[in-house]
């Protein structure tokens, strides 16, 4: 090859002041004080609306939705395991914090730790069992296995109280703490996720979501990191059972095991971004006031709007609403 | 001689069974050709149920007469969810996944839908053939059925041994299992993946409506059955195998009887295990897989 002669192309002319300043702000990649200030703002929230009512209808539930959906993010965004049992595991965690707290009287946090413990084992043998499985299967498995979960629970009446219930009335805990106690929860599940996405476990799950074959080829050995994948997201979901029965005074197995729950998470997951940290975050404090607040309202067509709004979502922005082109860096992760 | 309880419920078992079998048998369908799982399958057998009834409260038209109505309507609605939720999105790179997402919704909608339109009223259309018994003697001692159980597994056999046919001798049945086999080379031999498509979508859904007129004569049917059945559906799957027309069938009769002889021997005093039958079947199927290290 010989050089071609010629005139070089002229410079770019100088950036406008406007164009420099949007070209950092495009590419301040500060991910952790984005995270930290988030959290920081969630924390003040309760000090800022500090009526009982306020937090125990509304505020709640966005850490709550956060917990719930890095939970889900974790299996079903990183490692690509279409979970609909997450709706099992959190009646399970629901069920055994009511029943450890209040047949057997120990202390909630206790209750709620034994809990994660519970769904934990339950995820880790969900995945495991589920490992040779792709897609649409792993997904049909895991919703028969939250299935039986609930039936298990509706007829175990000598522990659960079968259809009539379980309540929690004597166990009244202030809605400050309980949202607090969220708070915690939504931090350790974005903290898993985040440190996930920067190590090289979430590089490993990302490989055997984009393509199992190669991954194993590589060195990565599906089944347990699957298997992981689902425990560590199984893990979290306890709690979050725990968190609703003790907001909710009252379970029983059509509450407590509630599809709609599973198929909220998935949707704000793909909103998200699936395998994204704070896109998930994001979508949960937006929708958790749409789906606890707005939808009370026109609480006969909960399932059609989050349907609508679900096959809306998928069939528009399939990469969620942070994966355009021209979102900052510090929102797009 | 008297009644033999088991063979009631062994038989009972089977006449169910073969409801699971057309039922499911929509849903393999569409597994096989397209890799299509279709959540709103069980609120498709409910339309035809719904359809079935509504004629005979309205129209006073016997359920069986009724099918002439319900199955090109279930047809077209299932080329019209072809065209909803599958067409768009065939060519995306996550297509098991994001048909599965929509399908969800779907299923969503649809069930919220049936519950503002029609209730959670419990439904059947009364017919003779449910209160008609019939009885079969056998050396082990009589079963008593109702006339409507066998009935539905003759609907369902006459449905099995027609799709059979169609897929064997027709241009359009061979196609379909040509693309099921290899769409590339189907489509280089000019079967236009589109329409096959819609095709067998419709005819799932007709499928499902044939299980909804049987559904809509032997049961109280309300909008929660739509997800039962689906997981019933699942269970026959994941026995029979996916895309797998014997082992549905198989599968099928083998759920139906394990759920009848399931609550023959708990015989309702522990609450209602039955339906338990199906989730054992999928994580039991589930589980022998992985032990046997087969992978989807």
């Amino acid at each position: 090859m010989t050089a071609t002669g010629g005139a070089l192309p002229s410079p770019p002319p100088p950036a406008s002041r406007a164009r420099r300043l949007y070209v950092r702000l495009r590419t301040w990649n500060s991910r952790r004080s984005v995270l930290l200030g988030t959290f920081a703002i969630l924390a003040v929230l309760p000090v800022l609306f500090p009526s009982a009512y306020t937090i125990s209808t509304l505020l709640f539930f966005i850490p709550w939705y956060i917990a719930m959906t890095q939970s889900w993010n974790i299996s079903g965004g990183f490692s690509g395991q279409l979970s609909f049992g997450h709706w099992g595991l959190l009646g399970v965690g629901a069920y055994t914090t009511a029943i450890l707290a209040v047949t057997f009287g120990y202390n909630v946090v206790v209750a709620m730790i034994v809990a994660a413990l519970v769904t934990l084992v339950l995820g880790l043998v969900i995945g495991y069992i589920g490992v040779g499985l792709r897609g649409a299967y792993f997904a049909i498995a895991t919703l028969a296995a939250a299935a039986l979960m609930q039936l298990i629970m509706l007829n175990w009446q000598s522990l659960t109280g079968g259809t009539f219930g379980f309540p929690l009335f004597f166990l009244i805990i202030p809605p400050v703490e309980l949202y607090y106690g969220a708070l915690v929860l939504a931090a350790v599940a974005t903290l898993i996720v985040y440190l996930i996405s920067r190590n090289s476990l979430g590089l490993a799950f990302e490989a055997i979501r984009e393509n199992e074959d190669v991954a194993q080829a590589t060195g990565v050995y599906p089944r347990g990191f699957k298997a992981l994948a689902f425990g560590l997201s199984g893990a979290i979901m306890g709690p979050v059972g725990g968190l609703f029965a003790l907001s909710s005074h009252y379970i029983d197995p059509s509450s407590a095991f509630n599809l709609l729950y599973n198929l909220q998470i998935i949707l704000l997951v793909v909103v998200g971004g699936r395998g994204k940290v704070f896109g998930p975050v994001v979508m949960a404090i937006l929708f958790a006031w749409v789906f606890e607040v707005a939808l009370t309202n026109f609480s006969l067509y909960n399932d059609l709007i989050t349907g609508v709004i679900m096959f809306v979502a998928v069939m528009l922005i399939p990469r969620g609403v942070f994966g355009f082109r021209g979102i900052p860096a510090f929102l797009s992760f | 001689m008297g009644f033999n309880p088991f063979l009631v419920a062994l038989l009972g078992g089977l006449g169910v069974g073969s409801l699971y079998v057309v039922f499911a048998l929509g849903m393999t369908l569409l597994i096989g050709v397209m890799r299509v799982i279709n959540f709103t399958h069980g609120y498709l057998m409910l339309l035809g149920a719904y359809l079935a009834f509504f004629l005979w409260e309205d129209y006073g038209l016997n359920p069986l007469l009724s099918l002439v109505i319900v199955l090109p309507a279930l047809f077209a609605v299932g080329v019209l969810f072809h065209f909803l939720m599958v067409q768009p999105v065939l060519k995306r790179p996550y297509f098991e996944d994001t048909t599965l997402l929509l399908t969800f919704a779907g299923f969503l909608i649809m069930d919220n839908l049936y519950v503002s339109f029609w209730t959670d009223n419990q439904r059947q259309i009364p017919t003779s053939y449910f209160t008609t018994a019939v009885v079969i003697p056998s050396p082990w001692g009589d079963a008593v059925l109702s006339q409507v159980v066998l009935l539905g597994a003759g609907l369902a056999a006459a449905a099995t041994i027609l799709l059979w046919a169609y897929l064997r001798y027709t241009w359009s049945g061979r196609a379909m299992r040509a693309a099921s086999q290899d769409l590339e080379a189907a489509q280089l031999l000019g079967i236009p993946a589109r329409w096959l498509y819609a095709t067998s979508f419709g005819l799932s859904a007709a499928l499902a409506g044939v299980a909804g007129v049987v559904v809509s004569m032997e049961f109280l049917f309300f909008p929660e059955f739509g997800f039962d059945y689906l997981l019933k559906a699942f269970g026959v799957i994941m026995m029979g195998g996916m895309g797998n027309i014997g082992g549905t069938i198989a599968g099928g009769l083998v759920l139906g009887v394990a759920e009848s002889l399931t609550a023959y021997v708990y015989n309702g005093a522990y609450g209602v295990w039955s339906a338990g039958a199906a989730y054992v079947a999928i994580l039991g199927a589930l589980a022998i897989r992985t032990v046997l290290k087969r992978d989807q």
